[in-house]
């Protein structure tokens, strides 16, 4: 199974099947959905999402990052900017694009966009 | 909670401020399940009621607090951030697995954001069943997968100032938060898996 049929499940699609709720619940269901287009990122960039000692290291929530880029370039760029982030941070990290997580060990390309939201996800600590 | 708290937010439906509205968006609803993140103290009523069922034969509860020590070290206080949109689709997707798996009848996972206080809810998981067994042992496993998935994360901040960023994965010491902002960041004395410091 890829990263993105385990991750159809946050798809238009999957809301859709919801029934039996109020029509404010579907609109906050899209609403969540598309946070990142109610949020337009200036053209030729795409949004990154810090979080937990990731922002730590970088000492900010979220930036905007020129576009495109190729997603193998991603962790290199934030090393240079920020120095020893892959070795302190983004080596622990997992990453979202829209929302699904990818794989950033494939050889498999893959674009970031202009208006993309990108996430570096820590481990998590809920509970 | 507080009850009066408890009635300011269930007094929201009427006219309520932004911030609060904003508060109430954080969630997501379907028959049978619901998942939230709030920022307001969590409501054990509440959360029971949402998953009552004249069907059911056991309504399990787990509450999770904030305890004041890690490894006896004191804890001052403790904060939670989460990627909100991304961790209700992940509870969302839990509660539906754990659902179909146990053949529950409703569940209602709510995470709280934001600073709690030591000795307060900072998860609350509720499940119906037909009978106790699929009820225990769903809301177990709920809680398991919760810990282990969802997008939100714990920052300790210790009585002597230091900061750590908790991981769940192995159970261990997380990342600490340095107080100095320095550029290096400090090695973070990864212990027992990832140790992270935060400003």
């Amino acid at each position: 199974m890829t990263a993105e049929d385990e991750n159809s499940l946050i798809s238009p699609e999957f809301f859709g099947q919801y029934s039996g709720v109020a029509d404010d619940i579907h609109s906050t269901s899209r609403q969540v959905l598309s946070m990142a287009e109610n949020n337009p990122t200036p053209t030729g960039t795409f949004k990154i999402l810090y979080f937990a000692y990731a922002s730590s290291h970088t000492k900010k929530s979220e930036e905007l990052l020129p576009a495109p880029m190729q997603l193998s370039e991603l962790f290199e760029t934030l090393d240079k900017k920020y120095p020893r982030m892959k070795e302190k941070v983004l080596g622990s990290c997992m990453v979202t694009v829209n929302l699904e997580y990818v794989d950033m060990d494939t050889s498999e390309e893959k674009e970031l966009k202009a208006g993309d939201e990108v996430g570096i996800i820590p481990p998590v600590s809920s509970g | 909670m507080s009850e009066q708290a408890h009635e300011e937010r269930e007094a929201e439906n009427g006219q309520v401020p932004q911030q609060q509205q904003d508060q109430q968006l954080d969630f997501l609803s379907r028959e049978n399940i619901h998942v939230e993140l709030t920022s307001a103290p969590l409501c054990i009523t509440k959360v029971m009621n949402r998953i009552r069922s004249p069907k059911a034969g056991a309504l399990v509860l787990f509450a999770g607090t904030t305890r004041d020590t890690f490894d006896d070290k004191p804890v001052a206080h403790l904060s939670y951030t989460a990627y909100t949109s991304r961790a209700l689709a992940t509870m969302m997707s839990i509660s539906e697995e754990i659902l179909l798996k146990h053949g529950l009848l409703a569940i209602c996972i709510v995470h709280r954001v934001g600073e709690v206080p030591i000795g307060e809810e900072s998860v609350l998981i509720a499940v119906a069943g037909k009978h106790r067994r699929e009820a225990w042992h769903g809301g177990e496993e709920a809680l398991e997968r919760v810990k282990e998935r969802v997008e939100v994360w714990k920052m300790e901040r210790f009585v002597d100032g230091e900061g750590v960023w908790r991981s769940n994965r192995d159970g261990g010491v997380g990342v600490a938060v340095d107080g100095g902002g320095d550029e290096d960041g400090g090695d973070g004395g990864v212990k027992g898996g990832v140790e992270v410091k935060v400003d």
